[in-house]
């Protein structure tokens, strides 16, 4: 049987076997590799290299910031002072979680790292306010992802390098489309919430004194977005780095000012994050081998060179292309859909018309829409794990912001001055 | 085909490094009269450098071209191209590089399970920054820049009186841009590939390190071979790295004119390029033990030396 | 994870505060690092929080779903068997071929031994797992079903 289809149906029946995601891929990986008679060590080699990667660093380390936040009591007062700005509105929290994934995604690279730094603060808060687990976890997902469209970004650093085109113009073509997605994503939650009836729960109304005084009451935790953008703009330290000085700030927030840090509080908080870590890494490690044995086998190079030689209309050309980079990014990691896609698609979208920066921001819109689809959606993992519920709920819950972001990406493929306006207006582009 | 043979390399597809990869392809299949298939995967497809280089070992993957400090920690001997200043022209670096391949063979099988083809090179390095034109040695005090992870890189900005950070490669661009560092030392494409010149001023050349690339290939897969096919190979590996040397330095005399072009100060060789060259060549002794120990580098650089005149 | 955080906690303080680097300290940190995530796959395994597709294991009656992830759980073991074996070779032959790392001078085996060794510990906790799930007809994930 050819390799390919073997890998894809032993992953299908292992998965409704109930064998655990990462494994499925891992066994399906050991099948395909006996039948090409690849020799076994290049999985071992890979199930090390996958972890051995220093920038995934940056996403335990916001989950145990985040976590820390929460039981250093800093988390309870920045729920109090969003709370205070939204006002007693449906849906207010899931507006909250959107507009601090946006601030969040001008800290963060990574939209994993942002879908841990808000989820472990909001996804609870919405949770203990009546909110669907898998709403909250699905609206924390979606928004996470927008880390990568709002710069700084990891993924369109690889794209510039890929793709040879300037990654300045890549960060600032980000920008209106990241704003666009998530007051997307904030109508669809609004729609959502006002649909079910979701509240903020028991709020005063909005004022300017209750406003002042949770902003005073949650100064500490104001601070820390400060520090790290800060930190980062001033070029103190990285994004991992900052990742770090997140740990420590909430660390030192929750044991000297607000004094509700104990050690074993601290072991808690560690071990949770090593074991969120570990379930998502699981899949990360074994999903690396499956894209590893996809460039082996060549599909990607077989299904855009299918796409070319069959396709001869332009509109319907992006709209294929479209549909592949959200279809391969159910299956495929990130910055390997990136480095392996962006030299065979790139020729192929510029003969129709679209720009190099314009396409660098449409796919890394397709990989945030891809941190959020099963079965290999890091996000989706990162929340349905934090907000304690299964990721067929949140995938479930997160149809209608898919629809909503795939609609968004679409305007960005046919309305070139959503990402071409912003650099050509700051000279990034002619 | 009666053997596949696949090839990775880190590069992607308009570098110097795989039009070398596409005539050895090219050059494998006409010399083995297409016995031999070759597949490439630019762009680190299936792993990093330092990954496939122990995957060659195991035989999980036939062929690589990657950078000679990468390919260090596995097989130490290789580390001699690394000598600071040991070579300071293109030239002298090609025959050098040509004289060390029949020696290196007789050691990389036994220390990592590979055997050089061919050597790419893509220039020397250049050091680009944003603070100041370098044009001597007391122009590079103070400043922050990044260098590749091995202690040889390390230990020669040290020995100019720097401390230089060892930063991992996806968070260069950021941190120069966001002044988490000055600057940074690679070829003049990769400024060009890399975008360097946005965030980035000034160039000096400074020749302390060519960045050198062998083509290897997994020794148990090159004994696998008859003995026709694994001449076919050494033959297709020489004439691949000619042309791929040709074609850098084609790409870096363009690159020079499109940086000048684009705003950068390209310096040339700092005027007190004698001081660099003392201080750094002060450490040969002690890189020794990290590259196959004295015998050979002794050996090896009376090798290097001999082709350098012979020129 | 601690170590990693003090490791690097001390990198950002040792550049900014005194204006020194060190080369190992990266290093160092993400080989604290890859342990970490090792000894967080022996975690969630020993909570059974691996990401399953469940849901439609739910409906089975108890006896037949139990079965169901008994197999899938012995599949699980298989895979860890391959890993453990082949990682165990790799690992052999990583001392008659050294990696050794240019900033610490450590041969890697040391670091990539955690790779059968985290299997084999996730392996003992599986078969824990299996154990208690047939004496207390506990689904996957504890309670993450029909909360
Ligand atoms: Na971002
Ligand atoms: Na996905």
């Amino acid at each position: 049987m050819d390799p390919t289809l073997l890998m894809a149906l032993s992953f299908v029946l292992l998965l409704l076997i109930g064998v655990p995601v990462g494994i499925s891929m891992g066994l399906a990986a050991v099948l395909a590799m006996t039948s090409a008679n690849m020799p076994m060590s290049y999985l071992v080699q890979t199930a090390y290299s996958a972890v051995d990667e220093f920038t995934i660093i940056a996403v335990p380390m916001f989950i145990l910031a985040g976590t820390l936040m929460e039981k250093g009591g800093l988390t309870r007062r920045l729920i109090g002072f969003s709370r205070a700005i939204v006002g007693p509105s449906p849906g207010g929290l899931a507006t909250v979680t959107i507009v601090a994934c946006t601030f969040f995604a001008a800290i963060s690279g990574s939209g994993p790292a942002t879908t841990a730094a808000i989820g472990s603060i909001m996804i609870p808060a919405m949770i203990r306010d009546g909110y669907d687990r898998g709403f909250g976890a699905a609206i924390t997902s979606s928004a996470g992802g927008i880390g990568v469209v709002i710069p700084p970004s990891i993924p369109m650093i690889i794209y510039g390098i890929t793709s040879e085109t300037s990654i300045s113009a890549l960060f600032v073509a980000g920008v209106v489309p990241g704003l666009l997605l998530a007051v997307v994503l904030w109508l669809t939650s609004r729609f959502i919430s006002v649909r079910r009836g979701y509240s903020s729960g028991d709020v005063e109304p909005r004022s300017l004194g209750n406003i002042g005084r949770a902003a005073l009451e949650a100064k500490w935790a104001l601070a820390a977005p400060v520090l790290i953008l800060g930190g980062i703009y001033s070029g103190v330290f990285t994004v991992t780095e900052a990742s770090v000085v997140a740990v420590l700030y909430a660390l030192f927030v929750g044991i000297f000012v607000y004094r509700e840090i104990r050690v074993p509080v601290f072991i808690d908080a560690v071990v949770y994050a090593v074991r969120i870590t570990g379930t998502v890494m699981l899949v990360l490690v074994t999903g690396r081998i499956i894209g590893r044995m996809l460039s082996m086998f060549q599909v990607p190079q077989l299904v855009s060179g299918f796409l070319i030689e069959t396709v001869s209309d332009p509109i319907m050309l992006i709209v294929l292309v479209l549909l592949m980079l959200v279809f391969i990014g159910m299956w495929m990691e990130t910055l390997t859909q990136i480095i392996i896609l962006t030299p065979l698609l790139l020729p192929v979208v510029a003969n129709v018309g679209i720009d190099p920066i314009q396409f660098g921001i449409i796919f890394v819109i397709a990989c945030e829409i891809g941190y959020s689809t099963p079965p290999l959606g890091v996000n989706l993992f990162v929340a349905s794990e934090i907000g304690e519920t299964t990721v067929e709920k949140v995938s479930k819950a997160s149809i209608p912001f898919l629809f909503a972001e795939i609609a968004v990406m679409a305007l960005v493929a046919f309305v070139p001055q959503l990402t071409l306006w912003l650099p050509g207006l700051l000279g990034f582009v002619n | 085909a009666d053997y596949t043979m696949r090839l990775s390399h880190g590069d992607n597809e308009n570098n110097p490094t795989h039009k070398g990869a596409l005539r050895f392809q090219e050059l494998v299949e006409k010399y083995s009269d297409g016995r031999i298939e070759v597949q490439i995967f630019p762009s680190n497809q299936l792993g990093s450098e330092q990954e496939v280089a122990q995957a060659l070992r195991m035989g999980s993957i036939e062929s690589e071209i990657l950078y000679t400090g990468n390919l260090v920690p596995l097989a130490p001997s290789v580390g001699v191209m690394m000598l600071p200043y040991a070579f300071t022209s293109n030239e002298e670096a090609h025959a050098a590089m040509d004289a060390l391949k029949g020696p290196l063979n007789e050691r990389l099988p036994k220390e990592a399970g590979v055997r050089v083809l061919g050597y790419f090179e893509k220039g020397f390095r250049v050091l680009t920054n944003d603070r100041r034109e370098v044009k001597t040695l007391d122009d590079l005090q103070g400043l922050k820049i990044r260098v590749s992870k091995n202690n040889i890189a390390i230990d020669t900005f040290k020995s100019w009186g720097l401390d230089p950070i060892p930063m991992a490669w996806a968070e260069v661009f950021p941190a120069l841009q966001q002044g988490v560092i000055d600057g940074q030392e690679n070829p003049y494409t990769t400024a060009i590939s890399s975008k360097f010149y946005e965030v980035q001023k000034y160039i000096t050349e400074i020749h302390y390190l060519i960045w050198s690339g062998p083509i290897i290939v997994s020794e148990r897969f090159y004994q696998g071979l008859p003995e026709d096919l694994q001449q076919a190979l050494d033959r297709a590996g020489e004439e691949a790295a000619q042309y791929e040397r040709q074609v850098s330095a084609e790409e870096t005399e363009a690159a020079k004119k499109k940086l000048v072009e684009l705003g950068m100060t390209l310096t040339g060789a700092p005027e007190d390029e004698a001081k660099w060259q003392e201080a750094a060549k002060a450490l040969w002794p002690g890189f020794a033990d990290d590259i196959g120990g004295a015998a050979w580098v002794e050996e090896a650089t009376g090798i290097m030396n001999d082709a350098i005149a012979a020129q | 994870m601690t170590t990693v955080v003090a490791l690097l906690g001390f990198q950002v303080v040792a550049r900014f505060g005194m204006g020194r680097s060190f080369s190992w300290l990266e290093e160092v940190s993400r080989f604290a690092f890859v342990w970490a995530v090792y000894f967080g796959f022996v975690i969630a395994a020993e909570g059974d929080r691996h990401i399953r597709v469940s849901l439609h294991l739910g409906l089975l009656p108890t006896k037949l779903r139990l079965c169901m992830l008994t197999l899938a759980d012995l599949l699980w073991l298989g895979f860890n068997a391959v890993v453990i074996w082949y990682g165990y070779q790799f690992t052999v032959s990583m001392f008659e071929f050294p990696y050794i790392s240019q900033t610490t001078g450590i041969n890697l085996v040391w670091v990539q031994m955690i790779v059968p060794l985290g299997f084999a510990f996730m392996s003992i906790r599986i078969l824990q797992v299996m154990v208690r799930r047939w004496q207390t007809g506990e689904g996957p994930a504890d309670a993450r079903i029909g909360d």
